[in-house]
């Protein structure tokens, strides 16, 4: 069953910033969750046939350029842009 | 006191493609910032890959020209991490069914064993210098790399630095890749470890002069550490160029859980045996040497 | 046909009256537009009207029907799920993440839609990227379901259910990753299918589950569903999941005869339903048995495995396809000193709770020490289901059961209550899981006059079987209105 460290650290690996009171609610949520998943826990481990399904040579894209969005286009969602650029705080 | 290095290279090349990996955007290089992006390759919410192949059979190529095997069936898988550069918040490589494996480049008599060569997309570009903001571009991301993994048989900076040397005379005779440095056309991770203790990883070096300086730097440091009687352990260094040192980055404990599964948005590629005769014959027609 | 009726005829019926020059596309698209300002402020179905955009597309239409230029859906005024991106037109997925987001490509069926004049009322309403089965946690409000006030449609498409139960739109587009279609369907009281996984292209549609999520129709009757179906799909070339060269058609076993055909039933699925949801599926049986069908019994021993196989699998997928949502090249943007503070604050702010809850459960399964026990069991437990599923459909030709064993709870029973919440999805899931095609239709009705909902689903690719054994049932079986209208 997971426990608070626990907690904390798929909260870094899913980069996810919450209140105090969110994380104990999470917490006790994410133990419920587990709970319904923790059934799988008893399937025999040996290991199923993959699927069927591949593709091969044929199902790939030739190598052909097709144009691109214009940088309006890209950059027109994002909430800061500098000279054609998304923004980011200051990474050191 | 004597020491016994075994050096293995991580060395990542741009395979010569028209275009992106995953998408239909110019794989150029330089220009006005994202001017060479598309929904996939800016990771929009509802895009999906779809895989090259042009840069399949220059994968193939290259485990052709490094005497690898080619399995018939290679997996993509996601790799997660969370940084700027990576839009989808997930890279999209190879991991425990690579499209090459098992290949040996004969150096002065010694054979060099090829662990693995996978292919993988590229992450776009941070600008650091331009004031209050850190600026992203992506024009570089999601252009192929492969990813071409040594055996930890080198044993002098010397002998890697004469095997990347061999390695991109291969590459650009068979048309593979140019391996422009200066582009970001060849990057190497390299690893060394002291007779045959622990493997220290120094991360994102892009010359062949700096790699013979980052493993001498190394190899002395490692030295020093155990004629003082200390152990190495496991690390993720970089090579810092002013300063001619490497320097800690991170130990085995803060290393990133990549949590890899298998990419539901591609399946498995099988390939025939006709695939890989015809990647041959392109082998055994180009020359430019 | 009288004007305040058409909102009952069939997608069959508006082509005629279309071809026919009875009405036109402008009046039709206006007609849907209408019911809509007077009923959407009570049911909430719509997140974006697209007013001007409708009827610029109904005047193409109309051009489409003088020239000829015509097929099923032209001029038919349908509404689309928020979370499939139509170019210039806000696609939300019911969340404050995307709540100003404008797409600058359209999803691979909205193109198909658009060359062949179909007319696009309005983008629909839905738990937050897909993840809620009540359609009562979306950052826009929640859904009413237009048979009762007091009842949760359903969701994740609840919107596009009410809307097609309420009558403001002739036919809905959705998507189904867990029961997303069928569910709310059932709820409401009206049609829905979940495609065969591979036969619609998924390129456009904002990803959930990647190797679940599949595209579907929700409308008032199968033969409606057969031909949203022919409208979608397609050969995509983006799309590296397709797994079937599109084939047209699906309405071609409509009217069919049903003798000699099996039906499998698995007894399990039955037994564990509520009495009415029993007796009516149990009816349904019965009629089946009548038109000449042979029953044979079904067991699912896998099945005990599917709802915790499903909630590995698909918040695995779910955590890594929402790894996109950093607030940078679009998406709410948070606060922070560093960029990790800022797309924390980002994501912290613009994700509903479930949707973190499912970020959070997804990387426990996938994260190292876990991923053996979680994951990768889950997966070898999802091919045995599969396989389990497929055999029976070796010796049937499709399987019946309950869509659900209970009819709509009231509102505030399951959103508080994640266990409960979950475990709702327990029969649905096994369509998913397998990638096969299932249909939901009404078969009765409970005490409280609820619609319970009949599912069939069928062998892969075999759409046209379930749809047409689907309307043989809806021929003879008399729907109820919703009381709202």
């Amino acid at each position: 069953m997971p426990e608070m460290k626990d907690l904390q650290r798929l909260l870094e690996l899913s980069v996810l910033s919450v209140s105090q009171e969110e994380e104990a609610a999470l917490l006790l949520d994410l133990q419920r969750a587990v709970r319904v998943v923790s059934r799988i826990r008893d399937f025999p481990a040996e290991m199923e046939a993959a699927g069927a399904f591949v593709q091969t040579a044929d199902d790939l894209r030739a190598d052909r350029a097709y144009p691109s969005l214009s940088p309006e286009e890209a950059l027109g969602n994002a909430a800061d842009t500098a000279c054609d650029c998304f923004c980011v705080p200051k990474m050191l | 006191m004597t020491v016994q290095p075994r050096i293995g290279l991580e060395i990542h090349v741009r395979p010569v493609t028209k275009t992106k990996l995953f998408c239909t955007c110019e794989a150029g290089f330089g220009g006005r910032p994202n001017t060479r992006c598309c929904p996939r390759c800016l990771g929009l919410p509802g895009s999906m890959p779809k895989l090259n192949e042009q840069a399949v059979r220059q994968a193939v190529k290259a485990g052709l020209a490094l005497g690898c095997e080619i399995p018939s069936k290679s997996v993509f898988v996601r790799k997660g991490y969370s940084y700027p550069d990576l839009p989808k918040g997930y890279q999209i490589t190879q991991w425990e069914d690579p499209i090459c494996r098992d290949g040996r480049v004969e150096l002065s008599g010694k054979k060099i064993g090829i662990f693995r060569i996978q292919l993988e997309e590229d992450a776009g570009k941070m600008i650091h210098d331009r004031g209050a903001c850190t600026l992203v571009d992506y024009n570089r991301c999601g252009l192929p790399l492969l990813e071409i993994v040594t055996a930890p048989e080198l044993e002098s900076p010397e002998q890697a630095a004469a095997f990347v040397k061999e390695l991109i005379a291969r590459l650009r005779k068979y048309g593979i890749a140019e391996c422009r440095m200066e582009q970001g056309g060849l990057r190497m991770d390299v690893n060394v470890s002291l007779n045959g203790g622990e493997r220290v990883e120094i991360k994102n070096i892009n010359s062949i002069r700096f790699m013979g300086k980052a493993l001498r730097y190394e190899i002395g440091r490692q030295r020093e550490l155990l004629e003082q009687g200390g152990a190495v352990s496991y690390e993720t260094r970089r090579y810092d160029e002013r300063q001619e040192i490497t320097v800690h980055m991170r130990s085995k404990e803060q290393s990133p859980d990549y949590r890899f599964f298998p990419e539901p948005d591609l399946p498995p590629l099988l390939l025939s045996r006709e695939d890989i005769a015809a990647a041959r014959r392109e082998l055994d027609q180009t020359n430019h040497g | 046909m009288v004007g305040e009726e058409l909102f009952r005829a069939s997608i069959g019926k508006l082509r005629r009256l279309l071809d026919q020059r009875e009405i036109s596309a402008p009046e039709l698209a206006e007609y849907f537009l209408d019911r809509m300002q007077r009923h959407n402020g009570t049911l909430n179905c719509y997140i974006t009207v697209t007013e001007e955009q409708a009827m610029e597309m109904a005047r193409r239409a109309q051009r489409k029907i003088d020239q000829g230029d015509v097929r099923i859906w032209t001029g038919i005024p349908l509404s689309v799920k928020d979370n499939i991106s139509t170019k210039g037109i806000k696609t939300t997925c019911g969340s404050r993440m995307l709540e100003s987001y404008v797409p600058v490509y359209d999803a691979t069926i909205i193109s198909k839609l658009r060359r062949y004049g179909a007319v696009l009322l309005g983008k629909t309403n839905m738990d937050p990227f897909g993840m809620g089965n009540t359609c009562r946690t979306s950052h826009f409000g929640p859904v009413q379901n237009p048979v009762s006030s007091g009842r949760i449609p359903g969701g994740s498409s609840g919107g596009a259910a009410a809307c097609v139960a309420a009558g403001l739109c002739a036919g809905a587009l959705a998507s189904d990753t867990g029961g997303s279609i069928r569910q709310p369907a059932a709820f409401c009281g009206v049609t829905g299918l979940k495609p065969t996984y591979g036969t619609v292209p998924r390129y456009g549609l904002i990803a959930f589950a990647s190797s679940l999520d599949q595209i579907g129709p929700i409308a008032a009757s199968a033969e409606d569903c057969g031909y949203l179906l022919d409208a979608i799909t397609d050969y995509d070339p983006n799309d590296s999941t397709m797994r079937q060269p599109n084939c047209y058609g699906y309405t071609g076993k409509v009217g069919a005869s049903l003798k000699g055909i099996k039906i499998g039933v698995p007894a399990v699925l039955l037994e564990k339903a509520e009495p009415a949801v029993q007796a009516a599926v149990l009816d349904a049986v019965e009629f089946y048995k009548d038109a000449g069908c042979e029953c044979v019994p079904v067991s699912l021993p896998g099945r005990s495995y599917a709802l915790s196989a499903y909630y590995i699998i698909s918040s695995a997928e779910a955590a890594s396809n929402l790894s996109r949502f950093d607030g940078i090249r679009f998406g709410s943007r948070g606060e922070g000193e560093t960029c990790t503070e800022q797309m924390k604050s980002s994501r912290g702010n613009g994700f509903e709770p479930e949707v973190k809850r499912r970020i959070l459960l997804g990387n426990y399964v996938l994260s190292a020490g876990y991923r053996e026990e979680y994951y990768q069991k889950a997966t070898a437990a999802r091919n045995r289901i599969k396989a389990e599923l497929e055999n029976a459909l070796q010796a049937c030709d499709f399987l019946l059961s309950p869509t659900l064993p209970f009819t709509a709870p009231r509102v505030g029973v399951l959103e508080g209550d994640l266990i409960r919440r979950y475990e709702a999805d327990a029969y649905t899931v096994l369509a998913n899981l397998s990638g096969l095609p299932a249909v939901t239709t009404p078969c009765g009705y409970d005490g409280d006059g609820l619609p319970i909902g009949l599912s069939l689903t069928g062998r892969a690719f075999d759409e046209a079987s379930i749809l047409g054994a689907a309307a043989a049932f809806e021929a003879q079986f008399t729907r109820r209105e919703a009381a709202a209208l």
